[in-house]
């Protein structure tokens, strides 16, 4: 029986493992970020691959941390297996960071390419979707950047700082933007990427070759905005402000810092530490309208000119110039998505479904004629609280 | 013969299992494609309807203490008709006790390792099955004993990770479609949930020690299993929203993937595979073991261990070829799984029920 047992127990030994699906690490290829551009008659998709002997190295390598790998055909998952007759190792999606559209992808429709991301079972649903703005994906994904020396992770990681620290972007995921679609009162919107050229390193002293080399004007990615969608089309882009704007309106803003003119010669910058919207829907006159406040908390970040915000009387003028500023942009972000693109990118629709689910019945098929009539009242709340290190600026003439 | 005895808390743990076994992965997907966002009020609702049903499983188990549910169904209905309805009911826990087995190897092969044949992962699932029959019910009592613990802690762990993500709006509007598609799906939510129990007949009367707190027992790892349904329906929905919830394969599986907290707690997906495997193995367990003691009490064995391995065979062999493919399973279980389970779960014991009294009631005229 003991014997019996030991035979039992070495068996098991080969089977239990879970050797027979696995895949070592030096035989697969990470991607890290995927770009699907346009192709005549189908899509042309671009693997970011990480390069292992590169990123592993102890010595600075001089190869490139990543492997850009393209394949051309129609549908995607059949290019992804294609792509294997290249690569040499087995392509493991996983790890996936990112997912870059060409405009011409988004402008024709994404629903397409949204299954096959959620179908197969290697993805996971931690990755962001962004736009290629003015270029193709695959030159997006091809800069290489110096602080992170993997594209894809570096797109990964300032989508998500910018969004944290400076509001006009935005990271979506399969879940948040396959809910938008679907939605019938809120439609979907993606950050947009550009190649920019980057022209700080001109004017460094040409000492050494070295530096000469890399006075050069290098090309870097950027992010630019929010491109807004109708159902699963792209159909125009918000720039800066109003992307800023739209976070506001959807309380997406952690962190932010503007500024704010008060006459001439003032301008105090303020950091926004923390902004929440509440969207509220009621009935004028037996039409739907949307009430948003925002609150929001402000530091003083810097102040120019003769401006004493120690005074609490002048704390009230600043809290009200970075209301009305915040409102302006605000509302004009909301003009725009009412008249310019009649796209509810808000998701004022599903506000008033949720408030007055038997009117949003009736008004639903015809909420594109009714969106750019809605009344949105947007009021602001801004409250001071710290004035950072120093309290009154140092260059002001005291009153003796 | 001396009895084996499992005690209360064994019971409850069992209970609790052999619920949440079933459901906890897929269910709040078929419930959501129903009733929508309201699919956590079903959840709510199902216990209302489930605690009369264990009820009747603990009254007909109380009223004959030294009898299996084929025992009982034997006495009450008499020896040929009792025989037949016995014999069908002991079909049922087998043909279960197979299907079991291939949600898993279908989940690890689509969801894990696309390439392993599906026979090799059944095969270490009915081993495991196999040997913990042998071994008999006090072990498989004890084992479920430490899965509830487990299976809990890791659940909560899991739930509490995915919070960050959840949208309250996604709930809203409550009662968008009325009150019927809520009904609607708390019928699927007990057939998952509360019909599947009758398993534990087989185990509950003959086996327990102390009869007095049984009826607690049973309630309590109902209320329990129901708890946990609710919260993965609940969230699910939260996180998800109710069209992802409706038409993922796995939702539950596909919330966990939703954990992001930080920088380590990512990736935990397998925390919710790892629940819902050692939850399936206890309902697993209560199907095959209700089958196996069940036929061997019909056809008068004495030790039922005798027939476990070779049931054991033909259930590897039948669990990758019940069903041929992912969509006839589906419609099976959404077309054929609630009346079958409905006439067992629900229809036999209340006959039983029926029948026991109008028999008590004779007997007391005719004295």
């Amino acid at each position: 029986m003991k014997k019996l047992l030991v035979i039992l127990l070495m068996i098991s030994l080969i089977s239990l493992p879970g050797c027979w699906s696995g895949f070592e690490i030096d035989t697969l290829a990470i991607i890290i970020a995927m770009g699907i551009d346009k192709s005549e008659g189908g899509y042309f998709l671009t693997l970011q691959i990480l390069n292992p002997s590169a990123i592993a190295a102890k010595e600075p390598s001089t190869a490139a941390p990543v492997v850009l790998y393209s394949e051309e055909g129609k549908d995607l998952k059949e290019i992804m297996r294609k792509i294997h007759e290249k690569s040499g190792r087995r392509i493991y999606s996983a790890h996936l960071q990112l997912v870059v559209f060409s405009e011409e992808i988004v402008e024709e429709g994404i629903n397409d390419a949204l299954d096959f991301f959620a179908r197969f079972n290697e993805f996971r649903t931690d990755f962001y979707f962004i736009v290629a703005k003015g270029t193709t994906a695959r030159n997006v994904l091809s800069i290489l950047t110096p602080l992170h020396q993997i594209p894809g992770i570096k797109l990964h990681e300032s989508l998500k700082n910018s969004e944290q620290l400076w509001a006009p972007t935005k990271s979506v995921r399969i879940v948040e933007l396959v809910n938008a679609i679907v939605a019938e009162g809120k439609e979907p919107v993606l950050t947009g990427v550009e190649v920019t050229e980057e022209v700080a390193n001109v004017k460094l002293p040409t000492k050494s070759l070295e530096s000469l080399q890399k006075s050069e004007i290098e090309n870097t990615t950027k992010y630019f905005g929010l491109g807004v969608f109708k159902e699963d089309k792209l159909i125009g882009w918000l720039n800066e402000e109003e992307s800023k704007g739209y976070n506001y309106v959807i309380g997406n803003v952690n962190n932010t810092v503007g500024y704010i003119n008060y006459g001439d010669k003032v301008k105090i910058t303020g950091e926004v530490t923390n902004a929440k919207s509440v969207m509220k829907a009621s009935l004028e006159e037996g039409k739907p309208a949307i009430d948003v406040v925002i609150n929001m908390t402000l530091n003083v970040g810097a102040v120019e000119g003769e401006f004493d915000v120690s005074k609490e009387e002048n704390i009230d003028i600043f809290n009200e110039l970075a209301e009305k500023k915040i409102k302006l942009m605000c509302e004009k972000t909301v003009d725009k998505a009412q008249n310019e693109f009649n796209a509810d990118i808000f998701g004022f629709g599903e506000v008033i479904r949720r408030k007055y689910p038997k009117l949003w019945k009736e008004i639903e098929d015809d909420w594109d004629n009714e969106f750019p009539d809605l009344p949105v009242n947007i009021t602001v709340k801004a409250k001071t609280n710290q004035l950072g290190q120093i309290t009154k600026p140092f260059f002001i003439k005291e009153k003796e | 013969m001396q009895k084996t005895k499992i005690t209360n808390h064994q019971l409850l743990s069992l209970t609790a299992n052999g619920s949440i076994g079933g459901s906890v992965i897929v269910i709040s997907a078929t419930v959501a494609s129903i009733a929508k966002q309201d699919a956590w009020i079903a959840a709510l609702l199902t216990p209302v309807f489930g605690m009369p049903v264990i009820w009747i499983y603990w009254f007909l188990g109380s009223q004959y203490p030294d009898k299996t549910f084929v025992g009982i169904i034997k006495e009450i209905f008499g020896k040929w008709i009792g025989f037949i309805a016995a014999a069908s009911f002991v079909f049922l826990c087998l043909q279960i006790a197979y299907h079991i087995p291939w949600y898993i190897g279908n989940f690890i092969t689509t969801q894990a390792m696309p390439e392993t044949p599906i026979y090799a992962i059944n095969l270490l699932f009915v081993t495991a099955l196999v040997i913990a029959i042998i071994y008999g019910i006090e072990t498989i009592a004890r084992a479920s004993e430490l899965f509830i613990y487990f299976a809990s802690i890791i659940f909560f762990l899991a739930m509490i990770l995915v919070s960050p993500n959840a949208k309250i709006e996604n709930l809203q509007p409550v009662f968008e479609n009325g009150i019927m598609p809520i009904l609607k799906s708390s019928v699927f939510f007990s057939c998952f949930l509360t019909l599947p129990l009758i398993t534990l007949m087989m185990i509950y009367p003959i086996h327990l020690s102390n009869m007095q707190k049984a009826k607690k027992s049973l309630f309590k790892g109902y209320l329990w299993a129901n708890l946990i349904i609710f919260i993965t329906t609940f969230m699910s929905i939260l996180v998800l929203g109710s069209i992802i919830t409706a038409k993922a394969q796995y939702p539950t599986y596909l919330l966990a993937t939703e954990i992001n907290v930080g920088v380590v707690f990512t990736r935990l997906e397998f925390l919710i595979v790892a629940i819902w495997i050692v939850t399936q193995f206890m309902i697993g367990i209560l199907f095959f073991y209700s089958g196996v003691t069940g036929l061997s009490e019909l056809i008068g064995l004495k030790e039922h261990k005798k027939i476990v391995v070779p049931l054991g065979l033909i259930i590897l062999v039948m669990s990758e070829i019940v069903f041929p493919d992912a969509i006839y399973q589906a419609n099976w279980v959404n077309l054929v799984w609630p009346p079958y389970i409905i006439t067992y779960g629900l229809i036999l014991p209340v006959i039983l029920l029926l029948t026991f009294c109008i028999k008590k009631w004779i007997f007391k005229r005719v004295n």
